[in-house]
């Protein structure tokens, strides 16, 4: 490679404007790669519980059984797991009050499963948006720093009588380097949206699923305990 | 942002080692596109013959006697050879000096003279210039002067078209006023005139009916048997309509007998209808009148 269009030399020679961009290019691509790492782990570490605990909902447990176990650390509960508590909580408190309708108890537990489940929701699609942005601003940004950057490479050549090809290149590939950062934070970003914005979508889905057929369970058990009354 | 590197710290490692091993293949590692060359080590390759080494040793000996020699001359010869050369050396060197500066003098002197050269040439352009700027400007001066003298003779003219035109509209209008002032006053008279025969006419009829309206009340009056030969006259009110038939009558003014004043309202009733003027003016003031009812033939 020779010496006068070494990377980082043409960098450093950039003009401050198109520093500027390059610096934040860098940097919203920093921040998107961890988002994207942080995401990743939420995401599958949630795909993994629900799993987990839909197997342990269904191997037939006792629902009070469960529902006692996840009370001691109900702090820090997540994913369907919270769903449940919460579903199950309120269930249990409305059962217990005198003279509840049944479907009154069962509409109140849907109603504490779906705010339990847009909290999730919410926690899941943190950042998401972070990406999605930095996705679709960071190739303008880098156009940008390009742009600025020829226009004061034909500046600097409107000055000189007679142009040469080595007058305008540093110039161009020191200033196409602005695009190429630009692209390079966009395109993982990208990528990453569609991947994790379809997980979360798959994941509610499952949690609504699932809220509906604890629903289920509990009208039954209502029902029930009416015919005993 | 920093929420987001505090939750999850080894994302944000993570991230930094990709983009530092990316910079570091940018900025290090563009050489992979030409590979190094192999650089080959320089081997000496030795030739060697085996030898008896008795024979060896004597030919050696010649031959270091034979190469002290031959180095000898070839010293002495060398030394020589250095002398002549330096010699040479310096006097080409001399001569080179000479020449170069011979032709230094000779480049100034002729770039002197080229300078000198150009400056007349230039002080000539610029003379010549002066000359032709002086003409331009005269004979600018000259045009100028001239159309500034036709501009001024063009406004004379024009100013005196005016102050003609000027006079010859105010004339106008002068006896146009005249004209129709007097045109006003002929109307005015005639006008007059007419007024004046209109009213004379109107005042002829007027009286003309007013007699006819009389006559006729008078034709039709029936002298009550009570009155006896006294003069005798009452106001009486009329109104009439448009075509002349009577509506109304009544004595304002009493005669004093109530049977006359009977026998005047009847007469007027009688009379129906009334004589009418024939302009509408007149009629106008006859829809409601008054008058003196006085029988000569009483």
């Amino acid at each position: 490679m020779n010496n006068e269009l070494s990377f980082l030399q043409l960098v450093l020679d950039a003009s401050p404007l198109v520093q500027v961009v390059m610096a934040s290019l860098l940097l919203a691509s920093l921040f998107s790669w961890t988002a994207i790492f942080e995401r990743h782990h939420i995401l599958n570490k949630a795909v993994r519980e629900a799993d987990a605990f839909e197997e342990r909902f269904w191997s037939g447990v006792n629902l009070g059984d469960l529902y006692r176990g996840l009370d001691r650390k109900h702090e820090d509960l997540q994913g369907m797991a919270a769903v449940f508590h919460a579903g199950f909580r309120e269930f249990v408190r409305l059962r217990d009050t005198a003279g509840m309708e049944p479907m009154a108890v069962i509409e109140g537990t849907r109603r504490a499963m779906r705010v339990a489940m847009s909290r999730e929701m919410d926690s899941l699609e943190q950042y998401l948006s972070f990406l999605a942005t930095v996705g679709s601003t960071s190739p303008y940004v880098g156009l940008f720093g390009t742009v600025w950057g020829i226009i004061n490479a034909f500046h600097a050549l409107g000055n000189v009588r007679q142009a040469t090809l080595n007058l305008v290149a540093p110039g161009i590939a020191e200033a196409l380097i602005a695009t190429a950062m630009g692209l390079f934070a966009a395109i993982p970003a990208v990528v990453a949206y569609n991947r994790f914005a379809d997980q979360v979508q798959r994941l509610e889905a499952r949690y609504e699923d699932f809220a509906e057929e604890f629903a289920n369970i509990l009208q039954r058990q209502v029902h029930l305990m009416g015919e005993k009354h | 942002m920093w929420a987001l590197i505090r939750r999850y710290p080894l994302g944000f490692g993570l991230a930094a080692i990709i983009h530092l091993v990316l910079v570091a293949v940018m900025v290090f590692g563009l050489d992979w596109l030409h590979p190094p060359k192999p650089h080959r080590p320089k081997v000496q390759v030795v030739q060697a013959r085996l030898v008896d080494a008795r024979q060896q040793r004597t030919a050696h000996k010649r031959q270091k006697r034979m190469k002290r020699r031959r180095k000898a001359a070839l010293e002495r010869q060398r030394k020589l050879e250095a002398a002549r050369k330096r010699k040479a050396a310096l006097e080409r060197k001399k001569r080179l000096e000479a020449e170069r500066r011979r032709k230094v003098l000779e480049r100034k002197k002729a770039e002197i003279e080229h300078r000198r050269r150009l400056a007349l040439q230039r002080r000539a352009a610029e003379k010549k210039r002066k000359a032709e700027l002086e003409r331009k400007r005269r004979l600018e001066e000259k045009k100028r002067r001239e159309a500034e003298a036709k501009r001024k003779a063009e406004l004379e003219r024009k100013k005196k078209l005016e102050a003609e035109r000027r006079r010859k509209e105010a004339e106008r209008k002068r006896k146009e006023a005249a004209r129709k002032r007097a045109e006003a006053e002929r109307k005015k008279r005639e006008a007059e005139l007419a007024a004046q025969l209109q009213g004379e006419k109107e005042a002829r009829e007027r009286e003309q009916v007013i007699a006819a309206i009389k006559r006729k009340v008078e034709n039709n009056w029936i002298r009550p048997p009570s009155l006896h030969g006294q003069t005798l006259q009452a106001k009486v009110r009329v109104r009439v309509g448009a075509d002349g038939s009577v509506l109304a009558a009544e004595v304002v003014e009493s005669s004093g007998n109530p049977a006359f004043d009977r026998s005047a309202t009847a007469a007027v009733y009688r009379a129906d209808p009334l004589p009418m003027p024939s302009s509408a003016r007149l009629v106008r003031e006859f829809r409601d009148f008054t008058f003196i009812f006085k029988p000569i033939n009483q």
